[in-house]
């Protein structure tokens, strides 16, 4: 039976659903939430709405009662005229709800209409995992379950009337051995990875890194919901690449000139060493405000066409305009790549694209 | 006689013409300015592109091609809008320098979504690139477009880019 508890715990959830999805939009373009996540929860404000509280009665404080009274006297607690003053900092609760990143990736992806990811390497991989079943009469030492055995024992000896409860000592002999079992199991393995590019030139300004990250906080949660346990590199690049951890790829800023290529070598390099293609679903995603320098254009599609794209679920570029507003690298991969099946192309002229972008780069449901 | 009096000649030479594209050379001492000017007038005139090319010196290296582009981002301030270094490329010897503020303005000069800025490329080899570009929000294209200077602003100009190129530590 339903507790009323429950009932409005779940009826409060059910709310704060809706006020993300309604303002589903802003949070994402503004970034709000993603400063304040924890392993597993993310704290959201919610301003509007109030958080819940007891209200007093008026119940033994004056109130409407029998009585004479005078013609026009108003009924109930006068207002009383007050002598305070304006205040002069905000009003109001912020009331901030732990949401947990798999139910914002659920609601992302509904709001999205976003497809499920079917995993490439399911059927293939299989892991097997041993896992204690039961318990079995035989069995090594070190498996030996020590409280079946001496609960055997025990038994053993009151049936036997060989228990003495003054003088408890039990001694197990070796019919009570007890050993622990267990059980291959095999799992189909879907073993994932996201390898984030990011262009560091000096034209890459704040505002694109915020969008940048803005946006990977949101793929990054969607394809955690699809995949248990999905690695994440980090590859920053201006005309030379390098690995880096997740604070620095968002923090990180070079003046050196773009070369997207070197980004691509890397990636390729990662994937040879790390990621069987065949074993794996790998994502790559490159971020740049698309300024490459123009010689490098060619090397970033032969590589792109020949070496990456064959080894990879999806590769996911998105454009962010620069104040210079946006350069050619995205015409150039349309132009040359635009037909391949594993490739989405976005554009990101602002915060307010970012959905959108989203649901570009996540449609296909690779 | 200086390459920007030489260049100034020219241009005057030509005065008025619109709607073609005249492209001018002007060499003296060692150092070659190039432009195409598709109008000129009494005050000024318009430019596609202002090339600077220094051949007898020695490369420059990173770090004083550096100094050069900082160099002129302070000197020459007199353009639509300031210019800052914005990348360097190591591996090919190159700096970028552009507009610090692009300018949003549409054709009648209103504020608009187009977004226009210079962009001046420079070289150890004393080369220098001048350009306007201009990204059209409404088609995704961006393109370089003719950009106007009083004729005492191209010889300022022309000068300035010279000492730079000409000078190791300008």
């Amino acid at each position: 039976m339903v507790q009323k508890i429950e009932r409005d715990v779940n009826r409060f959830k059910q709310i704060i659903r809706g006020k993300i999805r309604q303002d589903l939009k802003r949070y994402v373009s503004h970034g709000e939430m993603i400063g304040k996540q924890g392993k597993d929860l993310v704290s959201i404000p919610l301003p509007q709405l109030d958080i819940p509280h007891f209200r007093y009665g008026d119940k033994g404080r004056g109130g409407v009662s029998s009585g004479e009274g005078d013609p026009g006297q108003s009924l109930g607690p006068g207002e009383e005229e007050g002598s305070g003053q304006a205040g002069n900092s905000a009003g109001g609760h912020l009331l901030e709800v732990e949401v947990p990143l798999a139910e914002l990736a659920e609601i992302l992806g509904e709001e999205l209409a976003l497809p499920r990811i079917q995993p490439k390497a399911a059927d293939n991989i299989v892991t097997t995992k041993e896992k204690y079943t039961g318990v079995s009469r035989t069995g090594p030492e070190s498996l030996r379950h020590f409280k079946r055995t001496f609960k055997r024992a025990l038994r053993r000896q009151i049936s036997t009337g060989n228990y003495t409860p003054d003088e408890p000592m039990v001694v197990p002999i070796r019919e009570d051995q007890r050993y622990r079992s267990w059980k291959s199991v095999e799992n189909p393995d879907t073993r994932a990875v996201v390898i984030y590019m990011m262009d560091v030139s000096g034209s890459m300004g704040d505002e694109q890194k915020e969008i940048v990250r803005i946006e990977s906080f949101w793929i990054n949660a969607w394809l955690r919901s699809q995949y248990q346990g999905i690695s994440t590199r980090y590859i920053v690049h201006d005309a030379d690449a390098r690995e880096v951890d997740e604070n620095t790829f968002f923090r990180t800023r070079e003046s050196g000139g773009t070369m997207i290529s070197s980004a691509y070598k890397l990636c390729r390099d990662m994937i040879a060493a790390d990621y069987p293609p065949s074993e794996w679903n790998i994502y790559a995603l490159h971020f740049s405000d698309g300024d490459n320098w123009a010689d490098d254009d060619a090397a970033c599609l032969t590589l792109l066409g020949q070496e990456l794209l064959p080894s990879l679920n999806l590769f996911g570029y998105a454009q962010v305009h620069s104040p210079y507003g946006s350069g050619r690298f995205l015409d150039a991969i349309r132009s040359r790549l635009g037909e391949s099946e594993n490739i989405v192309l976005s554009e990101v002229p602002d915060r307010d694209s970012i959905l959108d972008s989203i649901k570009e780069l996540l449609g296909k449901g690779l | 006689m200086s390459v920007s009096e030489s260049l100034h000649k020219l241009v005057e030479a030509r005065i008025p013409f619109r709607n073609r594209l005249e492209p001018m050379v002007a060499s003296e001492q060692g150092v070659t300015v190039r432009c195409d000017v598709t109008q000129a007038e009494g005050v000024g005139c318009m430019l596609t592109h202002l090339d600077l090319v220094e051949e007898n010196k020695s490369s420059l290296s990173m770090d004083e091609l550096v100094h050069w582009a900082e160099w002129m981002c302070g000197r020459v301030t007199y353009l639509l809008e300031p210019l800052h270094l914005i990348e360097i490329d190591r591996r090919n010897g190159l700096a970028l320098v552009r507009s610090k503020m692009p300018r949003r303005q549409n054709s009648s000069g209103k504020l608009s979504e187009n977004i226009a800025y210079f962009e001046l490329v420079a070289d150890r080899r004393h080369h220098a690139s001048l350009r306007r570009f201009q990204f059209r929000r409404t088609t995704r294209d961006r393109g370089s477009v003719p950009f106007g200077l009083t004729h005492d602003q191209l010889e300022v100009l022309v000068d300035d880019l010279v000492e730079g190129a000409l000078a190791k530590n300008p």
